[in-house]
């Protein structure tokens, strides 16, 4: 069916809401704000729970997932009552543990024991949303075995060595750097010579690909494909990724073919650089200036403007512990057990975003209620099913967290009716839960592929003309997802935060993530950055932080956690 | 294919090709036992027994070799050296005629898009290429530098 | 030869065999050949006639017109003699009065006889109550039976009949009740809702009635003399009426057309509807509302009519449009010619929230229109068919592909 927007409220919708004014600046501040707050719970939440032992059962996934909702809910209900239409959860709390990447938020009624375990990287990941203004956020934390004692404080005993270090490392110096660069927009003269290309200073987006690439490849670390530098607008945000192809998109954008041109680019051959098809050249080089590009395929060839949004979102593994070459891409997790004989990680997707394009009749009559509650509430945010419950959000001060929790776990059943039809129509997507898998590269250059090179992973959310993974080996994305019984799971690394350059203040606000909230856990990596860009990075990060000459980046601070809401931790006895 | 049991044998077209077969065989046989005049022939027949119309160019039957046998023994159809020579290089101009039309509607099309075969030479140097890092790597080529010091960061705290 | 072989006689010509056969005798015979007995002579015809005429002598008219006097004939002679004793009765009395009257020295009044025209009508059964009521009743002098009676006589004969049948309903008695359960009630609001209860009477438009009992009165009023106040029914008393409501559930009180409204409406008060309307229009305006349908019907071609009826107040004015009207409470009238599109039923347009509006604006993909889809529609259609065909071919096939005639099995199996 033919759903358009006439052309004016389009242009309106598309240009006019997302001019940077007072209202939208404090719109976007207070997202921010409550962002930050809600994470800085969740850490503070698993820091009691596993670093404190104030309890004697840690908190699980689910629960911490389901308590960073309620918290980001209560918050989103206390601001902006009545003046605005539309606010809420622009993403669920996810929680990724080592080699899970993206989509997992485990509901309350999943029997599973997601616990963590000393040694492992736990990203949590939100993001919070009013009247359209997004605010995400997602940072990693290392989980320290039991703590010593120092000055009557727990701390850690020592830092977290190996590859996650460097992992982490990599991606926290890849996001501050990405972010001064960002600052640098709104004055680029102040860029460092070595990124003003061809004397024009300006930021664009090949700039940023190759600073992250060099920090990346100093630390032995691969660029995992998902992670991107994108503008987001209003009601765009990135949510609804492989399902809306959104229009102007601008963005750099990393892919499996990243990693395969970096690999040719390795080899020793002299021809392989020639090697690299004219397509991927003019789709991926930053030769080209043009600042209007109405494509929804992602290209390089964009200048950061000021009076944009952007989000950094950037993830990272390592490769130390994989002696041959290979690649990094994305595996599924469904929740179909026993697949191949194989005892392996399932669990059910839980986070659902609606399909507008998408109208059909429903039979159910908890189907259509369930449709319009969605319409009506989420509109273009993902949810999840706990959300539709009335139990939800739940009173994180009264005592009877376990009473309300059993409730909502009643109403889930009624709703999981609905949904399946409505996920059965296709007028809703879930989004899958990936992990990340290092693939060796001679498994890739042994597959055969005479035909069916063009087969696509239609579950897999790519974004548009990024469909073939390999371009040059001619791997489509379907033949990648057979590679994948040869695939090792590798621990990722993600950080990612909202950044606003304002034009009218002439100062840049991180939104999301900075000092307060994003503190990098306590690692210590064997590498030391290097590569072409070392001093054009180290006279960003001077720039960033010099408060006379430099850029100003203003963080989003959260709000003061409430004693109460800390006692919640430990009111947790929930068995 | 042609096998009894054969469910898309072409039953009707065989047929009639075959029947067809018998009736040309048939009209030969009548052509050979009763030569015909020129103008009693048919269109597409090669004209080769029928005797040549007086405006048609006894020179180029005797090029081509289609000139009617002579019934006699003495003939007057004669092709001089000029004549032979001016047949062959008209041929020669006719055919480079045709030969050339056909390159330069050639030229006018843009090939932009690579042949099956220019892929997969390409994809096989691609993968000779990976298969080289792949090497590489085993043998340790592509070790990125340890630092000493290393990078630390982070506070000692939760 | 003539003959006749009944009576076993010849003639010589044939008119005489014909004057035989129109006789007495022959007939006789050919009774007598039915009943399975001889024929006789005409002599002894003769005499059995002879010997029967002087039985009936006594009775000759009956025995011989006995065909000619019929049972309807005797009644009515019956009737007659009836009425020839009546009149010499009333003879007898008028002349008892005549002599009374002149003895008192009143004035004789002077009645035509009405209730003799009546009297041929009724049966024999009523004829005696008819007459116990003129004697017992009518006090006036009857004059001699004059049947020539006029139309109006006859009227007002009836009202007199209906007058004198009259039975006394209050407006506190209930209409449709036999008197014999005596249903009356302290209040006329108690009738009221006695009858509204147990026989559905229903009072229109009760929030305008200002004469409740004005309004039973008259009701009742015509229930007593007779009349069913749903249809035109006409009894002769009140009792006839109730049965003849009761009958047939003419329990309610008309109140649709024009005239049955005006025919109560004098115990309405509809004063509070008009709009600073002159009361000159006030009996106009007041069934106005019902008349009016207001959502696209076919009022619009008779605009000009209704404009020449309105008052002459502007801001009460239609407008007209080629093919709608405006009326002055801004409800729009369609014409008929445009009937079919004020008639569709459309889905209601989706209202998006700006959040789906900006996706869907921002959106590059874009789902087939209809022209295409039809194409794809008709393109699948003819996939089908033909995998459908394929499917047919294989199977018919499945039964002699394998056919393998010099296959030797092995395994002997």
């Amino acid at each position: 069916m033919q759903l358009a927007v006439q052309q004016e409220d389009a242009d309106i919708l598309l240009k006019e809401k997302n001019v940077l004014d007072e209202s939208v600046l404090d719109k976007y501040r207070v997202s921010g704000q409550i962002a930050q707050t809600a994470l800085q719970y969740i850490i503070s939440l698993i820091n009691d729970s596993y670093h404190l032992s104030k309890q004697e059962t840690p908190l699980t996934v689910q629960e911490l997932c389901i308590l960073g909702d309620s918290f980001l809910s209560k918050l989103l209900s206390r601001v902006y009552n009545n003046v605005i239409r539309e606010k809420g959860i622009a993403q669920p709390t996810t929680i990724e543990v080592n080699e899970l990447i993206a989509g997992f938020a485990p509901e309350i009624d999943d029997e599973g024991a997601y616990t963590f375990t000393a040694g492992d990287v736990v990203t949590v990941s939100l993001g919070a949303q009013i009247d359209g203004y997004t605010s995400t956020v997602a940072h990693t934390i290392v989980i320290y075995p039991a703590g010593v004692e120092i000055n009557n404080e727990v701390k850690p005993n020592g830092p977290l060595l190996g590859s996650k270090a460097d992992a982490i490392c990599a991606t926290h110096i890849a996001t501050e750097t990405v972010v001064a660069l960002l600052g640098l927009a709104l004055s680029p003269e102040k860029l460092p010579a070595q990124l003003k290309v061809n004397g024009s200073a300006a930021v664009t987006g090949g700039q940023i690909r190759a600073v992250v690439d060099s920090i990346a490849d100093s630390f032995n670390c691969v660029v995992l494909p998902g992670s991107k530098v994108r503008r987001v607008r209003r009601f765009l945000a990135g949510q609804a990724e492989g399902i809306v192809a959104e229009r102007d998109f601008k963005g750099t954008v990393w892919d499996e073919s990243h990693q395969e041109q970096k690999l040719l680019q390795k080899s020793t051959i002299s021809s392989s650089t020639d090697l690299i098809t004219s397509e991927n050249n003019t789709s991926n080089n930053n030769t080209g200036t043009s600042t209007q590009n109405s494509s929804a395929i992602p290209t390089d060839d964009f200048v950061i403007l000021a009076g944009e949004v952007y989000q950094v979102d950037i993830r990272m593994a390592s490769l130390g512990e994989f002696e041959e070459a290979g690649l990094i891409t994305t595996d599924e997790v469904d929740h179909f057990t026993g697949k191949n004989n194989k005892d392996e990680f399932n669990c059910k997707s839980t986070i659902h975003i609606r399909d507008f394009a998408i109208t059909h009749h429903l039979k159910l009559k908890t189907s259509r209620r369930l449709l319009g509650e969605v319409d009506k509430r989420f509109s273009v945010y993902p949810f999840k099913l706990a959300y539709t419950c009335r139990s939800f959000p739940i009173k994180l001060e009264s005592d009877n967290l376990a009473e309300q929790i059993a409730q909502i776990k009643q109403e889930l059943k009624t709703n999981k009716l609905g949904l399946s039809e409505l996920a059965n129509r296709h007028l809703i997507n879930s989004k899958p839960i990936q992990v990340t898998k290092f693939i060796p590269l001679d498994k890739i250059l042994l597959t055969a592929n005479p035909t069916g090179n063009r087969g696509i992973d239609m579950t897999k959310p790519v974004l548009p003309g990024m469909e073939v993974p390999l371009p040059n080996l001619g791997v489509s994305s379907l033949m990648l997802r057979g590679l994948l019984k040869h695939g090792k799971p590798v621990a990722n690394v993600r950080e990612s935060s909202t950044v606003l350059i304002n034009n009218v203040g002439n100062e840049v606000i991180r939104l999301t993530g900075g000092s307060k909230t994003s503190t990098p856990s306590w690692v210590h990596s064997q590498y030391k950055l290097a590569g072409p860009y070392v001093e054009a990075i180290e006279q960003i990060v001077q720039l960033s932080k010099d408060k006379r000459f430099g850029i100003k980046v203003k963080e989003c601070q959260p709000y003061k956690l409430s004693q109460t809401v800390g006692q919640a931790a430990e009111s947790m006895q929930l068995d | 294919m042609a096998s009894k049991n054969s469910i898309n044998k072409p039953k009707i077209k065989i047929s009639a090709h075959s029947h067809a077969k018998t009736l040309g065989k048939k009209r030969a046989a009548r052509a050979r036992k009763n030569p015909s005049s020129r103008s009693a022939t048919e269109r597409y027949s090669e004209k080769a027994g029928v005797a040549p119309r007086p405006t048609d160019s006894k020179a180029i039957a005797l090029y081509t070799g289609e000139a009617p046998k002579p019934t006699g023994v003495v003939t007057n159809t004669t092709l001089s050296n000029k004549r032979a020579k001016k047949l062959a290089r008209n041929q020669k101009y006719i055919d480079q005629r045709n030969s050339k039309t056909k390159t330069q509607e050639d030229a006018e099309m843009d090939i932009d898009e690579e042949t099956a075969e220019e892929k997969q030479t390409r994809v096989e140097k691609v993968k000779a290429a990976l298969w080289s890092v792949v090497e590489n790597q085993t043998k340790g080529l592509y070790k990125v530098a340890v630092d000493g010091e290393g990078t630390t960061l982070g506070v000692q705290a939760f | 030869m003539f003959t006749c072989n009944t009576c076993s006689l010849t003639f010589p010509t044939a008119e005489d065999q014909r004057i035989h056969m129109k006789s007495e005798w022959h007939r006789y015979n050919l009774k007598r050949r039915v009943a399975q007995l001889p024929a006789i002579d005409e002599d002894l015809f003769n005499t059995k006639v002879a010997s029967l005429t002087i039985e009936d002598s006594e009775e000759p008219a009956k025995k011989k017109g006995e065909k000619q006097v019929t049972k309807k004939e005797q009644r009515r002679r019956e009737k007659e003699a009836l009425q020839e004793k009546k009149r010499e009765i009333l003879e007898t009395a008028k002349r008892t009065m005549l002599a009374q009257m002149r003895e008192n020295g009143t004035i004789i009044p002077q009645y035509t006889k009405q209730e003799e025209s009546s009297v041929p009508e009724t049966k024999p059964e009523q004829e005696t109550t008819v007459e116990q009521e003129v004697v017992s009743k009518d006090a006036s002098v009857e004059q001699p039976e004059n049947k020539e009676l006029t139309a109006e006589e006859e009227e007002q004969k009836l009202i007199d009949e209906k007058m004198a049948n009259k039975i006394e309903i209050t407006p506190t008695t209930c209409l449709f009740s036999h008197p014999k359960y005596n249903k009356v009630f302290a209040t006329v609001d108690e009738n009221i809702e006695h009858m509204w209860k147990n026989f559905g009477l229903y009072i229109p438009e009760q929030s305008y009635l200002v004469d409740k009992e004005g309004l039973l009165s008259y009701l009742a009023e015509k229930v007593s003399f007779g009349f069913c106040i749903a249809c035109n029914y006409q009894g002769r008393n009140a009792e006839a009426a109730r049965e003849h409501m009761k009958q047939k559930r003419h329990m309610r009180i008309p109140y649709e057309t024009e005239d049955e409204k005006l025919e109560i409406s004098q115990f309405y008060d509809f004063s509070s509807t008009y709009d600073n309307v002159p009361a000159t229009n006030a009996v106009a305006t007041e069934g106005n509302d019902e008349d009016w349908e207001d959502v696209s019907e076919e009022e619009g071609a008779e605009g000009d009519d209704d404009e020449d009826d309105l008052p002459p107040a502007e801001q009460d004015a239609i407008y007209q449009n080629g093919h709608e009207l405006i009326l002055p409470s801004g409800v729009v009238v369609g014409h008929r010619s445009m009937a079919r599109y004020y008639r569709q039923n459309l889905a209601p347009e989706r209202i998006l929230s700006e959040g789906q509006g900006t996706v869907i604006a921002a959106e590059t993909r874009h789902m087939l229109n209809v022209k295409d889809r039809e194409v794809l529609a008709t393109q699948k259609r003819a996939w089908s068919r033909e995998k459908k065909r394929d499917d047919i071919n294989d199977r018919r096939a499945a039964k002699f592909v394998n056919n393998q005639p010099y296959y030797r099995d092995q395994l002997l199996q």
